[in-house]
């Protein structure tokens, strides 16, 4: 029973977060929707920072999972990876704060952290839909700024594959047609 | 017009602060006099906010600041910097989505040809767009709450350079890249 209210704690405040950051992380809130006293949350709880330092923990476990499934079943980038993420709105909304707010470290840390962690899964997939022959060490430094570029357009309202895929492709269209053009001074193309 | 001025000045801050939700209570707080609605005084904040990035190439212009050493004149404008970086974080509502892009397109071709000039590339369309993509992710990395010109430059450049070394590299291999 304890473990339960401290999940329904967990669960509620993870929504309010992926909604609103962690300004919407509001106790009074979290107990209302929870129908919990505000007392329980001081029994789980030790304040508002351990809360997010349990969902950052929380984010970090989910991502995991998600990797799990990317790594069993991402077979074609896209739509592949689009259609594994629909299950996983909750986390895309979390990630997509943590991304917001990353001038608070904590928050940065988890979100870069998350994203290295699934390079390894991703980025092989990558090379290969876009047929690019570049080290690996070059895609993953490109495929972090794709990710932010990706997060500062992401609209959650929208979230379904077709429109992710669709978000990916113009970014890395752009990137693409960037790579065409003809850039440097001193020519190398 | 005093009184619209100090009041302007005050919503301003509290929206690099606080965000579009300030707008509520900056109103509130003001009454009909000056401004008829929220959405009137947002029109007259985002004037303003126009302004101040002109005020900021101006300064560019007359102190002839090459890039990087704009990073540290940006510095100097702090309220602008905040304010920006709130239509950034709030730009899944179009209309700050579209004053961001609109506001990433902005540069003088004096700050633009500098900024080609640094990275030893062409000054064309091409590195505006380059520019418009790099800010996007810049904009999430800067904390305007410790607004440190050096650290905004090593941030941007940490940016724009994987993207100019996989330029370099896919160069040599675009015939066979998707797209």
């Amino acid at each position: 029973m304890k473990t339960d209210s401290k999940q329904k704690w967990l669960e509620i405040g993870y929504d309010l977060f992926g909604d609103y950051g962690p300004d919407g992380l509001n106790i009074k809130l979290i107990s209302e929707k929870a129908g919990l006293p505000r007392t329980n949350f001081y029994y789980h709880f030790a304040d508002k920072d351990d809360l997010i330092e349990q969902l950052l923990y929380m984010h970090s476990r989910m991502s995991e999972d998600f990797n799990t499934v990317l790594k069993k079943q991402l077979q074609v980038f896209i739509p592949d990876m689009y259609k594994l993420s629909e299950p996983y709105v909750k986390g895309f909304k979390f990630h997509r704060q943590l991304f917001l707010n990353r001038s608070d470290p904590r928050f940065n840390l988890v979100y870069v952290s998350v994203n290295i962690s699934s390079n390894p899964i991703v980025l092989p997939k990558i090379i290969e839909y876009y047929k690019l022959n570049v080290p690996y060490s070059v895609i993953e430094s490109l495929w972090t700024t794709v990710t932010d570029t990706w997060y500062s357009r992401f609209d959650v309202n929208k979230f379904e594959a077709a429109y992710l895929c669709g978000l990916t492709e113009e970014i890395m269209k752009t990137v693409l047609d960037f790579a065409k053009t003809k850039l440097f001074v001193n020519s190398i193309e | 017009m005093e009184t619209k001025y100090r009041q302007l000045k005050t919503a301003y801050n509290n929206f690099g602060q606080e965000g579009p939700k300030s707008l509520v209570d900056s109103f509130r707080s003001f009454g009909t006099n000056e401004f008829e609605n929220e959405g009137d005084l947002l029109g007259q904040l985002i004037r303003k906010h126009l302004i101040n990035n002109e005020i900021f190439f101006l300064a560019c212009e007359k102190e002839f600041v090459a890039f990087p050493d704009i990073f540290q004149l940006l510095a100097l404008f702090p309220k602008t910097l905040r304010f920006t970086k709130q239509i950034f974080l709030h730009r899944s509502n179009p209309v700050y989505n579209e004053l961001f892009l609109q506001l990433t397109k902005l540069s003088p071709s004096r700050i633009l040809s500098s900024f080609c000039d640094y990275y030893q590339i062409s000054s064309n369309e091409e590195a505006v767009n380059l520019i418009t993509f790099c800010l996007e992710s810049w904009f999430s990395k800067i904390d305007t709450d410790h607004i440190d010109g050096q650290k905004m430059f090593r941030q941007f450049d940490g940016i724009i350079k994987p993207l100019l070394e996989f330029k370099k590299l896919a160069a040599l291999d675009n015939s066979k890249a998707r797209f």
